[in-house]
C-alpha cells in the first residue's frame, strides 16, 4: 500500500514577469510505500526539494496529480506527517520545549499529555539539558536535532526529512543516524533526501532517483546497486550511462 | 490558532522595534501635557487634540509595520514551513497575525490612552464615554489599516506594502479636501471620480473623533454604529481577500 503518489508533475518557474520560465519538474512520479525507508537523491538543482514542497502543498505544480493515503483530503494527511525543512530556521526567541509546544498544539494531536511526549522526544534527540535554552543559543546540530524532535512531537505516521545531515559533525550525525534506526523499528514511513548516499545506503530499503527534473529510477535500493558493492558505485555508473544516452 | 497568535505577539512584543514606537509614542503623549501648560485658557484641547492624535500615529505605525512586515519575515526567514506542514489551514495563519496585532495594538493603545487620561483629568474635568469612543475608534481604525497592510503584503513586497497602506490611512482621510479641490477646480466627473475614491479608500473622515470638540459633544448612535459597521466591512472584506491570496501562494 502506498501512503503517497505523485503521477507525472510538472513544475515550472519565472523568477521575475519579462524572463523565460524555467522547467525545474519535467515529469516527476513516484510512490512511497508505506512502512518503508525511501531515500530521495540526486544532484543539486536536481528538483529534490521542488518535489518535497510540492508534496507539502508550499508550492503548486503546473500538472500532474498527487494522491494521499487512503483518498484522504491534505489537510486530513498533514496530520500524519512531521517535516523536517532543509535549513532549521525556526523561531529562536522559544526555548526548546516552547517550540515544541507551538507545535503540538498546531498539530492537534491529543494522543498523550504534552509533557510526557516532550520529555520522551527531547530524551530521543539528547537535549533534555537544553529544554529551557532558547532556540538562538543552539548550535546547528542541536538545531537540527530539535527540527528532528518537533517532527516527531505529534506521533508521525510519515516523515519528511530535508537533509537531515546537511552540516552536521560526525558526532551529530552519528546521533541522528541512530535515532533513524531507531524509528526504523516502528511501522513509520520515511521519505529523506540527502546528498549523502552512504547514509541512504544504510537507511533506506527504497531510493528516487531525480535528475535534470525527471524521475529515473524508483525501486528497491539493493535492485539499484545489485551490480555495484555500494550505493555510491551503483550512482556514478547511473550517471555516466546518464551523460552518455543524453549527451551531457 | 491561539498558540500561533501568542508566539507573534510575543516575538513582536521582544522587538526592539515595538518597545522604541511605543516609548516615542509616550514621549508624544508627555509633551501634549508640556504644550498644554504653555497655554491658560486652551490648556485642555491642546493635550487632547495633540495626545489623540500622537495615539493614532503610534498605533497606524504599528499597524503599518506589523501588518506589511510579519507574514513576509516569516517566509524568508523560512519559520513559516515547519507550520505550514503542520494540520493547520492557511486562513488560520492570516487570522492568527491579525490576531497578534490586535493584542500588540490594544497594549499600546491601553498604556497610552491612560497616560493621556491622567494628563488629560489634571486639566480640568472631562467626559469619560466620550473619550472611550475616541480611543476605541482610534484603534478600530488601526485594526482595519492592519488588515489592508495584511492583504497587500501577500502579493507585495514590504516595504512597497508599507508604503501602500501608509498611503490607504492618509487618503482615508484626505478623500473629502480631494473632493472639495476637483470641484473648486471644476474637473469634468468630479462626483464619479468622489465615489470611485469613496469605494476604494475607508472612509475615515467621517469619524474623525480624535479632537477636543467630539470629547464635549453628544455622540450621534447612528454614527457610533456606521462607523463601527463601516471599520467591520473593511476588516472583514480584506482578512478574505488576503485569505484568498495566501491560499494560493508559492512559498518558495
Amino acid at each position: 500500500m502506498n501512503i503517497i503518489k505523485v503521477s507525472g508533475i510538472q513544475k515550472s518557474f519565472q523568477p521575475d514577469f519579462y524572463k523565460k520560465p524555467t522547467q525545474v519538474l519535467k515529469n516527476v512520479s513516484f510512490t512511497i510505500p508505506k512502512g518503508k525507508f525511501v531515500g530521495l537523491i540526486g544532484p543539486n538543482g536536481a528538483g529534490k526539494t521542488t518535489s518535497i514542497k510540492c508534496l507539502l502543498q508550499f508550492i503548486f505544480p503546473d500538472s500532474g496529480t498527487i494522491e494521499f493515503g487512503e483518498n484522504q483530503s491534505f489537510l486530513e494527511f498533514k496530520k500524519l506527517i512531521g517535516y523536517l525543512p532543509e535549513r532549521p530556521f525556526f523561531q529562536e526567541f522559544l526555548s526548546g520545549e516552547e517550540f515544541l509546544r507551538l507545535h503540538w498544539d498546531l498539530s492537534g494531536t491529543k494522543k498523550d499529555n504534552f509533557k510526557h511526549r516532550a520529555a520522551e522526544v527531547l530524551e530521543l534527540v539528547k537535549l533534555t539539558h537544553a529544554k529551557d535554552k532558547k532556540l538562538k543559543d543552539y548550535s546547528k546540530g542541536m538545531l537540527q536535532r530539535i527540527g528532528i524532535a518537533q517532527a516527531l512531537i505529534a506521533f508521525p505516521e510519515f516523515l519528511i526529512l530535508d537533509e537531515p545531515m546537511s552540516g552536521l559533525d560526525p558526532d551529530g550525525r552519528i546521533l541522528i543516524k541512530d535515532i533513524l534506526k531507531d524509528l526504523k523499528k516502528t511501522n513509520i514511513t520515511v521519505l529523506m533526501s540527502s546528498h549523502l548516499l552512504e547514509d541512504i545506503d544504510e537507511l533506506c530499503e527504497e531510493l528516487i532517483v531525480i535528475h535534470e527534473g525527471e524521475c529515473f529510477y524508483n525501486a528497491s535500493t539493493a535492485e539499484f546497486k545489485k551490480n555495484y558493492s555500494t550505493l555510491q558505485e551503483a550512482y556514478k555508473a547511473f550517471k555516466g550511462q546518464f551523460q552518455a544516452n543524453y549527451n551531457v | 490558532m491561539i498558540r500561533l497568535i501568542w508566539v507573534n505577539t510575543q516575538e513582536w512584543f521582544r522587538l526592539k522595534f515595538f518597545q522604541i514606537v511605543l516609548f516615542l509614542s509616550f514621549l508624544f503623549v508627555c509633551f501634549s501635557q508640556l504644550l498644554g501648560s504653555l497655554s491658560f485658557t486652551e490648556q485642555q484641547r491642546l493635550v487632547v487634540d495633540f495626545g489623540l492624535a500622537g495615539i493614532e500615529i503610534a498605533l497606524i505605525f504599528i499597524a503599518c509595520f506589523f501588518s506589511t512586515h510579519s507574514l513576509a519575515k516569516e517566509i524568508e526567514r523560512k519559520t513559516i514551513l515547519v507550520v505550514l506542514a503542520r494540520p493547520i489551514q492557511r486562513w488560520k495563519i492570516i487570522i492568527g497575525f491579525f490576531g497578534s496585532l490586535a493584542i500588540l495594538n490594544l497594549i499600546a493603545a491601553i498604556v497610552l490612552s491612560a497616560t493621556l487620561y491622567m494628563f488629560i483629568k489634571s486639566t480640568g474635568p472631562m467626559f469619560m464615554i466620550n473619550y472611550i469612543l475616541a480611543i476605541g475608534f482610534i484603534y478600530l481604525k488601526s485594526l482595519v489599516i492592519g488588515s489592508i497592510g495584511l492583504c497587500i503584503s501577500v502579493i507585495a513586497r514590504p516595504m512597497f506594502a508599507f508604503v501602500l497602506t501608509f498611503t490607504m490611512w492618509l487618503m482615508s482621510y484626505s478623500i473629502i479636501e480631494v473632493q472639495f479641490f476637483m470641484e473648486k477646480a471644476q474637473i469634468e466627473n468630479s462626483k464619479q471620480i468622489f465615489t470611485v475614491l469613496s469605494t476604494i479608500f475607508p472612509q475615515f473622515y467621517k469619524f474623525n473623533w480624535k479632537s477636543y470638540g467630539f470629547l464635549r459633544a453628544i455622540v450621534n448612535p447612528y454614527d457610533v454604529s456606521w462607523a463601527l459597521l463601516h471599520s467591520a466591512g473593511w476588516i472583514l472584506l480584506c482578512l478574505y481577500i488576503a485569505a484568498m491570496l495566501f491560499r494560493k501562494k508559492e512559498i518558495v
